[in-house]
């Protein structure tokens, strides 16, 4: 009787003690002598330029380029198509964020681009067809509801962070709500409200084209 | 039964010199002695041994007695109170009369008509009962050409009760008389083949064309522009006959595109015309439209599907005014594009397709137009995270159609407007080049030589 209750005493003190550390992160992933979480990082492979002089939705010039520009009057349409078959791979643990990449050619001022170059979800789903005009050509319900992309402009979100040219967009919470939330991945855009035009690389480039990354759970 | 049989003989004996009687006239008022209604008795059971030796022997499959087994059942009989003398020609053959010339019995050779027998029937037995009823029930219920014939219908009788009776040996002794095409003259009559008129295009079905076809100005909507095409067809029908002939045909194609010329689909096509006895014009197809000819554009395009068909068109050609009807179906398949990094599906569901072509006959010009319904089960498009499929779709055209043909050669002009649609559906939804086409419609002229 006695021996059987200081059995009950000791696992109580090791659950007790596995909680605390738990609650502490210690015993998460990456803690103590577990591998640290591996990066996870995916090249957009939806990536398409819309401008007002472009109608033909094949134009060879707005896919699969080195380089896109980013002015007024030229988007660039990006999304990771096979997303939400990823979303499981994400870990959200200790305020570990979904960022976006995009780098550009250095011709404008990183601080420049750092406020002007928006990054936006898209509000309608769109495909590699897509034009200023319209979503996919396909009858007349792909026209986009305002030229040049529908997009939500309270969501837009700028750079958080840059290392030279490469500018880091934290776009967790369009992940969080969208597509792990909606299961739905209508993508993103990327746009400018300045007078500037900003090239970023595109995704032929074979190092520094646009990504999406996180950290991968364990 | 000897009696009978030596009574059948005598009717076989005397049947050369047999000739078209009358049954019944009562002349010289020997046949006014009066009758009463027979409800039972000899005359009765004997009506129903007929009937059942009738039955047995399956004579209503006979032709021409269909209506013997009904006369025998429902014919009134009546016994007379005298017996009545033969009279003359009226009352010729071994059935009627006896050996003193005294009649058996009378009928009138019509349908339903009473049957009187006289007193000097009682002096039969049975089986001569039997063959009586019969033998008048015949006088009935043959052909009116023949029912007042005696020897007719006594032979007829005498292969019914001989003893050795048999359906196929009755059936025989009839057909002599009332052969099947007699009988089925009536209905025969309107299948009976006419001559296949020259315009009819049966006559003429080898073809070998040329098509030119400009397409109306895509709207914002086209996914795959073409400007206009040029489409060679043949179709050769080396078999068959007169009014059923297989044939093989192929039509190549070169597509105009705002960027550049290729060769569009190769559609192979058997093809089965016929001339009904109805006097229409028949044709069943087959077609599989390959794009194993295309060029890497056209592949990778959503045109880039293999179509395969089934359709029949009825065809009736009137002096003055022609339709044709054409009910076809296209099987569904896919095609895939890629755009950009991105690999797209385009799915097409089955197509139901529908469409008269009424036109006035002018000649040498044909002129009308068409009218047909498409109901597309689908029209899907997926890739990567996109996805759009607005479900079943319909699409209305219409357009004139106006030919002119001298002999074996024809001219067409043609065109192809798209009235109504689902919202959405065009005929980029159909991804049938070679078929209805792209964006909204076409205009095509045709110049055909028939042989």
């Amino acid at each position: 009787m006695k021996d059987s209750a200081l059995s009950i005493f000791s696992l109580s003190a090791l659950l007790g003690v596995a909680l605390i550390l738990s609650s502490c992160g210690l015993l998460s992933e990456g803690a103590g002598g577990s591998a640290p979480p591996e990066p996870q990082s995916f090249s957009f492979d939806g990536v398409k330029l819309i401008r007002p002089d472009i109608s033909d939705g094949s134009d060879q010039r707005t896919m699969q380029q080195n380089s896109y520009s980013v002015s007024g009057s030229s988007r660039v349409l990006l999304r990771f198509e096979a997303f939400l078959s990823k979303t499981n791979t994400i870990s959200m643990a200790n305020g570990r964020k979904v960022t976006v990449s995009i780098t550009t050619d250095g011709s404008i001022d990183p601080a420049t681009v750092q406020t002007a170059l928006l990054l936006c979800p898209v509000l309608t789903n769109w495909m590699m067809l897509a034009t200023w005009y319209k979503a996919y050509p396909m009858g007349n319900s792909g026209t986009w509801r305002s030229a040049g992309g529908d997009y939500d402009s309270v969501g837009c979100i700028a750079a958080n962070a840059h290392t030279t040219n490469t500018f880091q967009f934290d776009v967790t919470p369009w992940v969080v709500s969208e597509v792990i939330g909606r299961n739905q991945n209508l993508g993103l855009i990327l746009v400018t409200h300045s007078s500037s035009v900003i090239n970023i690389l595109g995704d032929q480039d074979p190092s520094n084209s646009p990504r999406i990354g996180w950290l991968k759970a364990q | 039964m000897r009696l009978t049989i030596l009574l059948l003989a005598g009717l076989l004996g005397c049947e050369v010199n047999a000739a078209v009687v009358r049954i019944g006239n009562g002349d010289e008022g020997s046949d006014l002695e009066g009758f009463t209604e027979v409800t039972s008795g000899p005359l009765i059971e004997t009506r129903a041994e007929a009937l059942k030796l009738l039955k047995s022997l399956n004579v209503n499959g006979v032709h021409g007695l269909g209506s013997l087994t009904p006369e025998v059942e429902t014919s009134k009989l009546y016994l007379t109170k005298k017996d009545s003398l033969e009279l003359g020609k009226v009352d010729q053959g071994s059935f009627h009369v006896d050996m003193k010339g005294r009649v058996y019995a009378r009928t009138f050779a019509e349908p339903h008509a009473a049957t009187r027998f006289f007193p000097v029937s009682n002096s039969l037995d049975h089986e001569q009962l039997i063959a009586l009823h019969i033998h008048e029930a015949l006088h009935r219920s043959l052909p009116a050409d023949i029912r007042e014939n005696e020897s007719i219908v006594s032979e007829i009788t005498l292969a019914i009760t001989s003893p050795d009776s048999s359906f196929d040996r009755i059936d025989k002794v009839v057909s002599n008389y009332i052969p099947n095409e007699v009988t089925l003259t009536e209905a025969r009559a309107e299948p009976t083949p006419l001559p296949i008129p020259e315009t009819a295009k049966i006559k003429k079905p080898s073809e070998f064309s040329y098509q030119y076809r400009s397409y109306l100005s895509p709207n914002s909507s086209s996914t795959f522009v073409v400007n206009s095409m040029h489409v060679l067809q043949t179709a050769l029908y080396p078999f068959g006959t007169k009014r059923f002939v297989p044939g093989l045909g192929f039509e190549l194609s070169l597509v105009n595109t705002p960027k550049q010329t290729f060769m569009g689909p190769l559609m192979i096509n058997v093809q089965l015309k016929m001339w009904s006895l109805r006097q229409f014009d028949i044709g069943i197809w087959a077609t599989a439209e390959l794009n194993t000819l295309s060029a890497k554009e056209l592949q990778s395009s959503q045109y880039g599907r293999d179509a395969y068909h089934l359709g029949i068109s009825l065809r009736k050609d009137l002096p003055m005014f022609s339709i044709e009807n054409i009910l076809a179906y296209t099987f569904e398949s896919t095609s895939t594009q890629t755009i950009g990094a991105v690999p797209y599906t385009y799915s097409y569901g089955g197509v139901v397709e529908v469409s008269t072509h009424p036109a006035l006959q002018l000649s040498p010009f044909r002129i009308g137009g068409f009218l047909e319904f498409l109901l597309g089960d689908h029209y899907e498009v997926s890739g990567g995270a996109f996805d759009y499929n607005p479900g079943r779709y319909r699409l209305l055209s219409g357009g004139p159609e106006i030919e002119y043909r001298i002999n074996s050669i024809a001219f067409v002009l043609s065109g192809r407007f798209l009235l109504n649609a689902t919202q959405d559906a065009s005929y980029d939804s159909l991804g049938d080049l070679l078929g209805v086409g792209t964006a909204q419609g076409n205009i095509t002229a045709k110049v055909s030589y028939y042989f």
